[in-house]
């Protein structure tokens, strides 16, 4: 058992459970966006800092990738956390204007409009879909190419990929949502630029999916 | 089996000051202590033999059969040895970590770290080339303290000859016994291979590293877990630098007590930097920490050429931060340079002078770092395009008010929210140019001028009528025409075609015949 | 006959009279196995376009039986027909290297397009290949280029950890990475096509497209920087016609700058090739270049 103080609470939980699954089950919010609890976190996107105090060292770090120590102490509200997420999020706002999910998370954490000029990307880069697809789904069908800035989620070549088993998971699980089913390509995730989609039943659930 | 400990044993190695002593008493060398470049320019590193006569892998049949891991861990501890590769953790802890970590398979791995994507440094480089023994040697020992039996050497793909010197040394060393199984009759198995690098300067960050190793590409991953607990193959890992590296048989040859006993109370012993830029003698040079950077470049880096003034120092390349003229008597060690905003970095020194316009300098470690962002946090991608885009801005002459206060803020969200060390020391050389050159952005911002008379949008070429001699050198580098005039009259630029390439400053300034007669206003 | 051989996996007489006779009415030439042995015997005997596995066969799980098949014949597309499908061996199946999973019960029509599918993917390289060796460009297709990835990757043990160092031999002895060589290289180590996509995109050394002869990389590391890089660079942009990242037409040059090549004290440096050339002139530069053809 491990126990340490969040913000003014004293909390217990079981060892190697991360600060953010603590906060949760404690009822206190964090922001998030790349943490998926059905998949292993990368502490991507950064929305879900906190301050960490521990053996007279403060540092602020990750809360879905660092696991709870014991004696520590967690502040999730201190300006300087905020003023870490203004600029997170404003960043990630610059980058996907249009992605509902983030002028959401701005209205919740009081940022608005971003101080840089806008660009107008459908995908955050979360890796979300492809976490999914290969630790779910199994088929590892898509990845990132490139990097940096550059980076992008594509089937390999940017061209329908033969691994793809059609099942929409990564449509699903996409925390952007500028997408639906039947325009999967649209995000050129898992067909890149072919605009011929057909769909096909599913076995088991009867549902319509996307077929390669 | 030739076994190279008895001839080894008889022979005393050279006192490490031992450099020639015509060298010695140049300026250049005269303040030097050689240590890890012990043997630079004193043996051919192809020649195994060589390193062996000069007092080489004496230090570990000692290590094999007189000392327990144990006591090898706490003779580098006892040393203060810190990492060369950036952080400067010391290195006796990082081997106690991994000599105690658990294994569930059993194995354990070592890697040396040559991936010095540092643009401006090539200490490692140099090493690997002129002593590669010395790396192995102290690999072999590492090996041994933490109990590992495979190693990597991971040099970056830019290094050709680096990587057939080292991969060499490993021939060599493996016919002699000093490698492979049961090395030296003392039933320890160690085996080293050379991977290369694949030209991204985030592999050299530990985590990135150990995925580029696996196959995988070099996207960091969060800590903990760290390299000691799970590391290459989940296995405990420890990793070093290659300056690191060639420390350790120096150590254990000569006691720990005496490493410590170089260099000041939080670092010790010597440290190579690379001296480069605007300074009269480039090259490689080794001193005892706690040397200050006026010693460095003055006495031996000889001052910077040609009259110019002396402006800064670059330290730590890309993560690290400019030191100005007001701090060069600074004493050079880890906790004063990071006092100054600097990192030790793996050692390069950029000596810049007047004619540095250090705006440009931090947009230009900017656009290398956004190059180099693997892409995979928020902070670090998007914030240092972002930074980049601002700099670019103020360097073009579209700067406005406010613009140097937003990039503090993005400098202050990326530094400590990024997850790895690339995006965290990212801000670096931004902070310290604002903070010791506030009035060269405030200058570019708010007046458009540029004092260093680098930044193209804000300067133009002139010829002074009364110094050309009209000797035409310009008219002909000038790439597009922009340069005319008749023979041995006074010529004139043509603003409307002039590129601002800077050809013709050059011929002017340096030509014989011409008379310095073009400047940059 | 459309000339396309298909084997057919069932130990159900059943299934392979309806299967065949679809597949026979649309033109391929259909062999059946209905044990495991027949069935790698014929794998051995005759060049297949493509293998149809029914789950019904005795004593053999048919995702093993695809794993087998797929590490012999990586390229050898494999479609599974279960008779009692499920999410979980659709999955499977998949990861195990079958390029489709169908229900029995699927409409004729439908099987038959999943087949054209796998076969079509192909007939693409065959055909990619084709259209390259007619413009004499380098083809990787060639049995040769195959041959020496496979020596290449036997070199590194076929270790699948080893991809990084795969690559950049090829990538050096080849000038650049074609689609197919990366295909080649995932099928053969075992390494999920996006993953070696991935890799081959993130290191800067690897490129996808064709390269020139020589590379003149102009160094821009800090040193250089401050020491004229910039103009360095421009000038070989101007004399070559190119931005950096670029090819000549005649592909004779490939041009790109690079952060530091390790000899600083001679800012500003350029390479071509692993000739290095130090504290050079924008003048010097177009008499440097003849001496590369
Ligand atoms: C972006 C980045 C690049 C790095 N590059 C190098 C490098 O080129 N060489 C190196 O030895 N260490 C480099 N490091 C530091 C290593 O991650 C690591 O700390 C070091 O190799 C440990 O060895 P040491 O303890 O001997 O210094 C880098 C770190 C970061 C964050
Ligand atoms: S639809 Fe394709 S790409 Fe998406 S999760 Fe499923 S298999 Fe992966
Ligand atoms: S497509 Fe969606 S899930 Fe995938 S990386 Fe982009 S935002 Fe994340
Ligand atoms: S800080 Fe930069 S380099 Fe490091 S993980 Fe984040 S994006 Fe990648
Ligand atoms: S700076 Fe360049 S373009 Fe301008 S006049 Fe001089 S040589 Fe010509
Ligand atoms: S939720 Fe923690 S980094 Fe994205
Ligand atoms: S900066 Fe150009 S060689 Fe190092």
């Amino acid at each position: 058992m491990v126990s340490f103080r969040m913000n003014r609470r004293t909390l217990k939980v079981e060892d190697g459970t991360t600060v953010l699954e603590a906060a949760r089950d404690a009822g206190i919010y964090i922001p998030t966006l790349c943490y998926h609890p059905a998949l292993e976190s990368v502490g991507a996107c950064r929305l879900c800092m906190v301050e960490l105090s521990h053996r007279g060292r403060t540092g602020h770090v990750a809360a879905c990738v660092t696991p709870a120590v014991d004696g520590s102490t967690v502040k999730t509200d201190t300006p300087a956390v905020k003023r870490i997420r203004k600029t997170v999020l404003e960043l990630l706002i610059a980058r996907c204007p249009e992605v509902a999910i983030l002028r959401e998370l701005g209205e919740r954490l009081g940022v608005g409009e971003p101080p840089y000029p806008l660009e107008n990307e459908a995908c955050l880069l979360c890796g979300i879909c492809v976490r999914a697809c290969r630790e779910i789904v199994g088929a590892e069908a898509i990845g990132f190419a490139e990097r940096g800035a550059a980076s992008e989620v594509l089937p390999p070549f940017a061209v329908p990929s033969a691994r793809c088993i059609s099942c929409g998971t990564c449509t699903t699980v996409c925390p952007a949502r500028t997408f639906e089913l039947s325009k999967v390509d649209a995000v050129g995730t898992m067909h890149g630029d072919s605009d011929d989609v057909r769909t096909r039943k599913c076995v088991v659930c009867d549902e319509h999916y996307t077929s390669s | 089996m030739k076994s190279p400990s008895d001839r080894t044993s008889s022979r005393k190695s050279l006192p490490e000051t031992d450099v020639c002593p015509e060298l010695a008493s140049l300026g250049f060398f005269k303040s030097q202590r050689l240590l890890a470049l012990r043997h630079r320019g004193l043996l051919n590193p192809e020649e195994i033999d060589e390193y062996i006569a000069l007092g080489g892998y004496a230090a570990l049949p000692k290590a094999l059969f007189d000392m327990t891991p144990e006591e090898i861990v706490d003779e580098v501890k006892t040393s203060g040895l810190r990492g060369r590769g950036g952080a400067g953790f010391p290195t006796g802890i990082k081997w106690e970590l991994a000599r105690n970590a658990e294994s569930k398979s059993g194995s354990k791995y070592v890697v040396c770290n040559a991936d010095e994507g540092d643009p401006g440094a090539f200490m490692d480089r140099s090493l690997l080339e002129a002593d590669p023994h010395a790396v192995l040697e102290g690999m072999v020992i590492g090996a041994r303290a933490m109990g590992a039996s495979e190693g990597f050497v991971y040099v970056r793909d830019e290094y050709p000859h680096a990587v057939r010197m080292i991969t060499r040394a490993i021939e060599q060393a493996e016919d002699y016994g000093l490698l492979g199984s049961d090395i030296l009759g003392s039933d320890f198995d160690f085996r080293v291979s050379v991977v290369r690098g694949g030209g991204a300067f985030v592999c050299g960050e530990e985590t990135a590293l150990m995925a580029s190793i696996e196959g995988r590409e070099g996207r960091p991953r969060p800590r903990p877990p760290y390299p000691s607990q799970s590391g290459l193959w989940g296995c405990p890992t420890n990793i070093n630098n290659v300056e690191t590296w060639a420390n350790i048989p120096c150590i254990v040859e000569r006691g720990g007590e005496w490493y410590s006993g170089i260099g000041t109370k939080e670092s010790k012993g010597t440290k190579i930097f690379s001296l480069v830029g605007k300074v009269v003698n480039t090259g490689l040079i080794e001193v005892p920490m706690g040397m200050t950077l006026r010693e460095i470049v003055f006495d031996i880096g000889g001052g910077v050429p040609r009259g110019r003034k002396f402006k800064a120092v670059q330290s730590g390349g890309p993560s690290g931060g400019c030191i100005p003229e007001s701090l060069i008597d600074l004493p050079v060690d880890y906790e004063e340079l990071a006092k100054a905003g600097a990192i030790m970095g793996s050692g390069g020194l950029i000596v810049m002078d007047e004619d540095t316009c250090m705006v440009d300098l931090a947009r230009y470690f900017v656009s290398f770092l956004e190059e180099e962002s693997c892409g995979k946090c928020v902070p670090c991608r998007e914030g240092i395009k972002r930074m980049r885009e601002i700099l670019t801005d103020i360097v073009e002459a579209r700067g406005k008010e406010g613009d140097i206060e937003r990039l503090e803020e993005l400098a202050y969200a990326i530094k400590e929210a990024s997850l790895c060390g690339l995006g965290k020391t990212a801000p670096n050389p931004v902070l310290t140019t604002i903070r010791y050159f506030r009035d060269e952005y405030e200058s570019h911002v708010l007046h458009k001028r540029c004092p260093a008379k680098v930044c193209k949008a804000m300067i133009v070429y002139r010829v002074v009528p009364e110094r050309c001699t009209g000797c035409q050198r310009c008219v002909q580098v000038c790439p597009v025409n922009a340069i005319s005039g008749p023979r041995s009259q006074p010529h004139n630029v043509d603003l409307d075609k002039c590129i601002k390439c800077g050809a013709c400053y050059e011929i002017c300034k340096f030509d014989a015949i011409a008379g310095d007669a073009i400047y940059i206003e | 006959m459309n000339g396309l051989t298909i084997l057919l996996g069932t130990a159900s007489a059943e299934v392979k009279a309806k299967l065949s006779g679809v597949l026979q009415g649309e033109g391929y030439d259909v062999d059946s196995a209905g044990l495991a042995p027949d069935l790698f015997a014929r794998l051995g005997e005759r060049t297949l376009d493509l293998v149809l596995l029914s789950d019904d066969l005795a004593e053999t799980n048919v995702l093993d039986l695809t794993t087998r098949i797929h590490d012999l014949h990586p390229k050898l597309p494999i479609v599974v027909v279960a008779t009692e499908p499920s999410v979980r061996d659709a999955v499977e199946a998949i990861k195990h290297g079958a390029y489709y999973y169908l229900e029995a019960s699927i409409p004729d029509s439908d099987l038959l397009d999943v087949i054209a599918g796998a076969l079509e993917l192909e007939l693409e390289l065959i055909e990619e290949a084709e259209h390259r060796r007619a413009r004499r460009l380098v083809s990787f297709e060639d049995l040769e280029s195959i041959e020496a990835i496979d020596s290449i990757m036997r070199r590194h043990d076929f270790a699948s950890s080893r991809l990084v160092g795969v690559l950049q031999d090829i990538q050096k002895e080849m000038r650049y990475l074609t689609h197919d060589a990366l295909r080649h290289v995932a099928g053969r180590l075992g390494i999920p096509l996006p993953r070696v996509y991935s890799v081959a995109t993130f290191y800067k050394s690897f490129s996808l497209k064709p390269r020139g002869r020589h590379t003149v990389s102009v160094c821009l590391g800090t040193a250089c920087h401050v020491s004229g890089g910039v103009g360095i660079l421009e000038k070989l942009e101007r004399e070559l016609g190119i931005k950096a990242g670029e090819t000549t037409f005649d592909e004779r040059f490939s041009l790109e700058s690079v952060r530091c090549v390790g000899c600083c004290g001679l800012a500003p440096v350029f390479v071509v090739d692993e000739d290095f050339h130090g504290k050079v002139t924008q003048e010097e530069i177009a008499s440097i270049l003849e001496n590369y053809e």
